[in-house]
């Protein structure tokens, strides 16, 4: 829970880049944060947004570590090179954006990567805001070993036949029969992208397959509404959904 | 016609409506406006995004604003409608 640390415990973390496996058996970045000491420690694969592999997912990844988890972040968009964020953004969306083949892939290396640790408890969830909420709903139908999933408003989880591009060959709704960990799904009432009709669907989909999800949803509050760097920022629905996330996290990834 | 909500939301870009209109307003009173200069303005602004994203965002605001009255558009050239003086 947010801000119930003890204040004469002692805490510590390390935070830096690392080089991972990624798809193809590629060496990509990721940015890998964990807390000081012998764990066991469950681990968090995080799934960057469109704006890119930012300031703001260093952020969440040493949040997640702050909390007790091994949390690693890879650079998705590492294969069109480096440079600012948001020029790598830019690059990767003028290209048509990350091939969703290499996402998969290169979670499925951070994944193997945690669980490789030797202070590794042997469980790893996997959450990404915006785009990173498709890819992951997209990684944990594809790649086998996730032991739960955050959904964060992810846009384009439904998607018609005419959105599908040779990057991103599938909507995740279509699917849903392979999702095979729990999900939690956390959206904006406001957002367009997805709309609430569309998290209906995407609801809908997950009863008829028998899933084991939950879809929290604020009213008040649109597409990111976790970024506190922009407008979009809702500070009272999102304490909510951290508090929402990490009890989920907490149930499916540590004991 | 898709909103400009949608447009925003779709693509992650970092504007709300008003900054987005905000800003093509911003352009268009400076004259000489073209939907070329909205496109790079938009692109300064949010420089996660590449010509494609921002040509999109661009096209939508400028509907917008026409739709709404506000702008017209000649020969490429992006003016604000005049409004009547009052009597």
């Amino acid at each position: 829970m947010w801000n119930s640390l003890d204040t004469g415990a002692y805490e510590g973390m390390l935070a830096e880049t690392v080089s991972i496996t990624g798809n193809k058996g590629d060496i990509v970045h990721a940015y890998f944060a964990r807390p000081l000491g012998k764990g066991p420690f469950p681990g968090v694969v995080l799934i960057s947004h469109l704006p890119g592999w930012d300031e703001f997912y260093r952020e969440l990844t040493r949040r997640f570590a702050q909390h007790g988890y091994l949390a690693i972040c890879p650079d998705i968009y590492c294969r069109f090179g480096h440079g600012t964020p948001t020029d790598m953004a830019a690059k990767a969306r003028a290209a048509g954006g990350v091939p969703d083949a290499d996402v998969a892939g290169d979670c499925e290396g951070a994944m193997k990567y945690l669980r490789s640790l030797q202070y590794s408890n042997g469980k790893v969830g996997l959450i990404g805001t915006c785009s990173g909420g498709r890819h992951t709903v997209l990684t944990a139908s594809r790649v086998k070993g996730f032991d739960a999933a955050v959904d964060c408003w992810g846009g384009r989880v439904v998607a018609a036949g005419t959105d599908l591009t040779p990057n991103q060959p599938v909507a995740p709704i279509d699917i849903t029969a392979d999702l095979n960990c729990p999900l939690l799904g956390i959206f904006g009432n406001d957002d367009q992208s997805p709309s609430a009709e569309q998290v209906n669907r995407h609801e809908a989909e997950l009863k008829k397959h028998g899933k084991d999800y939950e879809f929290h949803r604020y009213d008040g509050a649109g597409h990111g509404f976790w970024y506190y760097h922009t407008d979009r920022y809702r500070p009272q629905q999102a304490m909510d959904a951290w508090q929402k996330v990490f009890d989920f996290f907490a149930k499916r990834l540590q004991g | 016609m898709k909103t400009l909500q949608f447009l925003i939301d779709h693509i992650c870009a970092d504007f709300t409506v008003p900054s987005l209109l905000g800003l093509a307003r911003d352009c268009i009173s400076k004259g000489q406006c073209t939907a070329q200069d909205i496109t790079e303005a938009i692109m300064r602004r949010d420089r996660s995004l590449d010509v494609k994203c921002a040509e999109g965002l661009s096209e939508g605001v400028l509907q917008f604003l026409r739709d709404s009255g506000e702008i017209q558009i000649r020969n490429g050239i992006v003016a604000a409608v005049k409004q009547p003086d009052a009597v």
